[in-house]
């Protein structure tokens, strides 16, 4: 090979070289800014909206609907309205409480077997309906 | 002429090695069947096992080899398939189980699968045979003191006729208090809410049920 062709050769690998490990550390560069959030993006205050938030529907949170679980008792979460009557009731057990908050939380005994759990609201407000919900769970001591 | 040979050489290997650099950095942009086959596992994956910790109940109303059918409570049909060593059938006693056979099975029994479940298919691991209740609130429109009955209507217009026995657990909120307190079938009126809890059978005619326990949220409670 000819003089000028090995350094045409060494030139060019040398200058390509320089130029993809620039690009390589720009792309790396973009990729984290495109898909890792370093930190949690900052919580948006959301203007208190009354009446809106006493139109929500009533939402379970947790347990899922069927769920089985292997021990007596279970907490039931719910997103209820704000100074509702709270009346959860199942073949086992009849809980009445008050809650002041737009969320509860309530820990419920469990029958063996099939559980149905019916959970009711009712708004102090009284131009708000009343709302309802069914839950099924199964408490059974083994695992599938 | 050499040194052009040599500037073009340069360039032309210079944008060669730019250019496999380049496309090494750079992801590969999966294709848009590509994405959904992967949505589809995942959506799969994550279907099967959240369903693995769930369970489906109802009425059986079909037994057939290793296969029976139940009817939920919201009128749906589920395929039970049952595997001969894999399979434990159990019947629910108080607060515990005792094992049972296959044949233990007949139809109109409140059966519970638990497996994996599939669409309206589950694949039983266990069958808890178990006594299936009714659980719902209603508006009392109706009271017949003759023979201690009430007729309920649900929110979803479901009309309930409901019989007070002398073993039904009735009690009463006090709108005052809150507190759950001891009723008499006097105590209760048109217009009144009740919490009911029944037992079902699955045979019964004109939604009539005897009431296990009643919970009554008296009228004038919406009225303060």
């Amino acid at each position: 090979m000819k003089k000028e062709t090995v350094t045409a050769v060494v030139f060019g690998i040398i200058l390509g070289g320089i130029l993809a490990v620039i690009l390589i550390i720009k792309s790396r560069d973009s990729q984290l800014a495109k898909n890792k959030m370093i930190t949690p993006a900052e919580k948006t205050v959301q203007p208190a909206l009354a009446n809106n938030a006493d139109l929500k529907p009533m939402e379970i949170v947790s347990p899922d609907d069927r769920t089985i679980v292997n021990k007596n008792s279970i907490t039931i979460k719910v997103n209820a309205i704000k100074n509702s009557l709270v009346i959860i009731q199942s073949p086992a057990k009849d809980m009445v409480f008050m809650t002041d908050k737009d969320q509860f939380s309530v820990d419920f005994p469990l029958a063996y077997g099939e559980n149905i759990i019916r959970v009711a609201i009712y708004p102090k407000d009284k131009q708000l309906r009343p709302q309802e919900k069914e839950l099924r769970i199964y408490y059974f001591d083994q695992s599938l | 002429m050499k040194k052009i040979f040599t500037i073009i050489l340069s360039i032309i290997i210079f944008l060669t090695t730019v250019g496999v650099a380049y496309s090494q950095t750079q992801p590969a942009s999966p294709s848009a069947g590509e994405e959904a086959f992967k949505d589809k596992v995942a959506s799969a994956a994550a279907q099967y096992y959240s369903n693995n910790d769930k369970a489906v109940s109802g009425f059986i109303t079909d037994i057939s080899g290793n296969t029976i059918t139940i009817n939920t409570s919201n009128d749906q049909k589920y395929e039970i398939k049952l595997d001969d060593i894999l399979t434990k059938y159990y019947r629910v006693v108080g607060n515990g189980r005792k094992e049972i056979k296959l044949s233990d099975l007949k139809k109109g029994d409140y059966a519970i699968a638990a497996g994996v479940i599939n669409d309206k298919s589950v694949s039983a691991n266990f069958i808890y045979i178990d006594e299936a209740f009714l659980v719902r609130i209603g508006k009392v429109s109706q009271v017949n003191s003759d023979n201690y009955t009430l007729t309920v209507v649900t929110t979803d217009k479901d009309t309930y006729t409901l019989n007070i026995e002398t073993t039904t657990k009735q009690q009463i909120i006090n709108i005052k208090t809150l507190e759950v307190e001891k009723a008499g079938f006097s105590k209760i009126k048109v217009g009144d809410t009740i919490h009911f809890v029944a037992k079902q059978s699955g045979q019964e005619t004109n939604n009539t049920y005897s009431a296990l326990k009643i919970l009554i949220l008296p009228q004038e409670y919406f009225m303060q």
